[in-house]
């Protein structure tokens, strides 16, 4: 498996060499079964609450799967690359977040504007916080059981 | 034809993102705040556009183009490595900007 790399800033971006035909479809199937879900979740929850509901779970939901793939320690990678870069990113989406919250206060509507940004935030930060940590404790859990039974 | 056309553009918007963020060798995220800001301003002109077009390019394109979890991964990261001021200023920065684009692809659209 080709390594990715963390940069200097932490960031997931992918090291120079791994461009291929397997990285290449991770990327591609994570993002269109993540989009897929985006749009069956846009067609199935009622859109009319000012946060957004539909895409505050497909935000949430992303971000807890990306904090998950962390604290397995599988952000680099094709696993990375199919599911951080791929799925997570299909699944999640700062256009339409943005559009939301530009409506919102084009029309007057700066509580519901407000309510928006710090939904999807407090969420996404919580979720990929929670699923990080969850993540590492039971990973530590289960490789202290395997050692201890080894 | 719908359902394609939605796996080709969602496919593209993840490629495109994925070569943006493999161009910036800054450290600085800027080739995710690029390809934030640029979906949040078609997004915004594309409120115009009709069904199946807006599914595919909106939901499809757009959406796929553009990462929420990448930016909340990228400052969780930037944190744990205490650079306070780059994760602060990328955060607000990517809200900021991204919204105004979106406000100007809304007027303009």
């Amino acid at each position: 498996m080709s390594a990715g790399r963390r940069t200097s800033s932490g960031s997931v971006a992918p090291s120079a060499g791994e461009v291929n035909g397997v990285s290449i479809a991770a990327v591609v199937v994570g993002a269109v079964i993540g989009s897929i879900v985006r749009w069956t979740l846009d067609s199935w929850i009622d859109d009319d609450s000012a946060i957004g509901p539909a895409l505050l779970v497909a935000n949430t939901i992303g971000a807890f799967i990306l904090g998950v793939t962390f604290g397995l320690g599988a952000d680099d990678g094709r696993r990375r690359l199919a599911v951080g870069v791929g799925l997570c990113g299909g699944l999640t989406s700062f256009s339409a977040w943005s559009v939301m919250i530009a409506e919102a206060f084009e029309g007057g509507h700066t509580a519901d504007g407000t309510a928006l940004i710090l939904a999807h935030l407090v969420a996404g930060f919580s979720a990929f916080i929670a699923a990080r940590a969850v993540t590492r404790r039971a990973r530590r859990i289960l490789v202290g059981e395997v050692g201890h039974l080894g | 034809m719908t359902p394609v056309a939605f796996v080709l553009a969602a496919g593209a918007g993840a490629l495109l993102r994925w070569w943006a963020a493999r161009a910036d060798r800054t450290g600085r995220h800027l080739g995710i705040l690029a390809v934030n800001v640029l979906a949040s301003f078609v997004a915004g002109l594309a409120t115009s556009l009709d069904d199946p077009w807006r599914t595919v390019v909106s939901v499809g394109f757009l959406g796929a183009l553009s990462t929420f979890s990448t930016v909340v991964g990228d400052v969780m990261g930037d944190l744990a490595q205490e650079r306070r001021t780059l994760a602060a200023t990328y955060l607000a920065g990517s809200i900021v900007v991204g919204v105004g684009a979106a406000w100007l692809g809304l007027r303009l659209g």
